[in-house]
């Protein structure tokens, strides 16, 4: 699903984001990407959804050479992928139920279709009695498994999560994971950043550990 | 379009593959990295082979690209709605920006109905010098009767003149305390109808001449000064149209460059989900449309409201001019072309904004 080959970034300032990292990520597995802050983590999520281009070296995300995408694709192709983030980045404007339908409204679909989608996501995070709240009555857990429903309403076929736990506590760390874990299940792809060294031990799946953008360790925990 | 390909739209997600990966990067040589890509490369082709019959991504049909962009409209107008004084107060930018090429062209539409409204027979007046004698007058009068081009001679003397000029204007009181008539007398001349402009133009200039002629005035020379000076300002309204239309558009842009800068983590969002730059922009230019809108309609209001009020100034003055005329508003038709430059000019100002402001916003 993910394939980086010798990858490098290097920002206009000089700074080195990553360096000559190659993996892979077959579809339908899970990983967690951990590394001090500045390792570089940010920089390979971008790459993977193209909000950054590789300096050099090839990246292939669902069989295709990003570097070979035009930019006026990019919109499509972010559509197969759902992202997490931090902060979630939801609108505050609108309600729980119109945050989640957004990638579904960019994607198209129909109202009618959309409404059920959108409702099957929310029941899967658990807030399907919250879908008329706006996200500012909701708590950060609560926002954060929005953040999630969006991610996933359009049935990405990879999910990419920027420390998808970093505001909550262990509890709620713990019930996020568990959630990435049952995507993980239906079989979509799922690679998580997270600082957080001692939860990503406990979840016991595969590690990409990053260290001043270079690719150190590589391990499968099974 | 898709670039990710599953097999079925609802038991799409298969489980992991088979792949053996290897997972030791720290110790790669040349060799083992050749292989390793070699095998990894093997598993993407695999993969893609495996799952390419069916397409994720609905395309949009015919009535969904309708429900979105009435959906986008109404939002874009809510949006607006709910920011009522801002509206208005940019609106009647706007608005005033629109009015007042559309009271100048009005204007002038006014005046060309005035200079459309003339009989259009030309007659020339022959004023004579003062305190001539009743022979001479005779002798004049004789002269023109005789004339091929003129159909028909009258004569107002300076007493019919004083008495017509009393009648009309009452300005009897002056005339008295000037003590004495200051009045010429005058021949009136209506030309054959087939008397042409150069024709004419040559016995004015013969006329002029004469002995005890003071002046001859060709009264169609007012009406072509007339109708070159509102010529004149036609032009001049079509350039301050372009002029003021350009200012729409500035308006209307910047106006929406801060409405894009205020959304700015919505359009972030949009665009990682996947929003083309179409969508995004879609909004906006529906807002500047609406402001187009809301601005043609106040503008009228503008007119309409200075029509009104000018409307009895209006009619005293043409009352004094001895014309019926009625001070008109912009038409059905210049209304109908007035709202759709609104809404042209509304969506190239927030179109040039776009173009500008969300290249740098949205991250590609």
């Amino acid at each position: 699903m993910i394939r980086f080959d010798d990858v490098s970034k290097r920002y206009s300032s000089g700074h080195m984001g990553l360096e000559q990292v190659s993996f892979y990520l077959s579809r339908g597995e899970i990983a967690f990407l951990t590394g001090h802050s500045g390792a570089g983590k940010s920089t390979l999520m971008k790459l993977v959804m193209l909000l950054e281009r590789a300096s050099t070296g090839q990246i292939w995300v669902g069989g295709h050479n990003l570097r070979a995408l035009k930019s006026n694709q990019i919109p499509y192709f972010r559509r197969n992928i759902g992202v997490v983030f931090q902060d979630h980045q939801l609108l505050f404007d609108r309600t729980v139920f119109a945050n989640v339908a957004l990638p579904l409204l960019i994607a198209g679909y129909s109202p009618g279709d959309c409404a059920g989608r959108v409702r099957a996501a929310l029941d899967m995070v658990g807030l399907l009695s919250r879908e008329k709240l706006y996200p500012m009555e909701l708590s950060g857990g609560e926002q954060q498994r929005v953040g999630l429903a969006r991610a996933v309403v359009h049935r990405p076929a990879l999910i990419l999560a920027d420390e998808p736990t970093g505001n909550l506590d262990p509890q709620l760390s713990g019930e996020i994971m568990k959630l990435f874990e049952s995507f993980n299940q239906v079989g979509v792809t799922v690679l998580i950043a997270s600082h957080d060294l001692a939860l990503v031990a406990r979840m016991r799946h595969r590690i990409l550990s990053l260290e001043h953008g270079r690719l150190v360790a590589d391990q499968e925990v099974r | 379009m898709s670039l990710f390909r599953h097999k079925n739209k609802h038991s799409r997600h298969r489980p992991a593959d088979d792949v053996t990966t290897p997972r030791n990067h720290a110790d790669s040589g040349t060799a083992q990295r050749k292989a390793q890509n070699a095998r990894w490369v093997e598993a993407e082709k695999d993969e893609r082979k495996k799952g390419a019959e069916r397409q994720v991504v609905a395309t949009l049909t015919l009535a969904a690209h309708a429900a979105l962009h009435r959906q986008v409209a109404t939002d874009a107008l809510t949006r607006l709605l709910k920011a009522p004084v801002a509206t208005v107060l940019s609106s009647l930018l706007i608005a005033v920006t629109f009015a007042l090429p559309v009271l100048f062209f009005v204007l002038v539409n006014n005046l060309q109905t005035l200079g459309a409204t003339w009989d259009g027979q030309p007659s020339i007046s022959v004023y004579l010098k003062n305190g001539l004698a009743q022979e001479t007058v005779d002798q004049l009068i004789a002269s023109y009767r005789q004339d091929p081009l003129i159909k028909d001679v009258s004569y107002i003397s300076p007493q019919q003149g004083l008495a017509v000029f009393q009648q009309r204007i009452g300005v009897l009181d002056i005339i008295d305390e000037l003590g004495f008539n200051p009045l010429p007398g005058v021949i009136e001349l209506v030309p054959v109808s087939e008397a042409g402009v150069a024709e004419l133009d040559q016995a004015v200039a013969a006329y002029q001449g004469r002995a005890g002629v003071d002046q001859v005035r060709l009264d169609r020379q007012w009406v072509q000064r007339l109708q070159s000076i509102l010529s004149l300002l036609e032009r001049f309204s079509v350039a301050l149209g372009v002029i003021l239309g350009l200012t729409v558009v500035l308006v209307i842009s910047n106006t929406v460059r801060l409405s894009i800068e205020s959304r700015r983590d919505e359009i972030r969002v949009v665009s990682m989900v996947g929003g083309t730059q179409g969508f995004i922009a879609m909004p906006f230019v529906y807002m500047g449309v609406w402001y187009g809108i809301v601005g043609t309609v106040l503008a009228h209001v503008i007119v309409f409201s200075l029509l009104a009020v000018l409307r009895a100034e209006a009619a005293t003055i043409a009352g004094l001019y001895g014309s019926e005329m009625v001070l008109s508003g912009p038409g059905p038709e210049t209304s109908v072309m007035l709202l759709c430059c609104g809404i042209v000019l509304g969506a190239l100002g927030a179109l040039g904004s776009c173009y500008r402001h969300l290249q740098t916003l949205v991250p590609n």
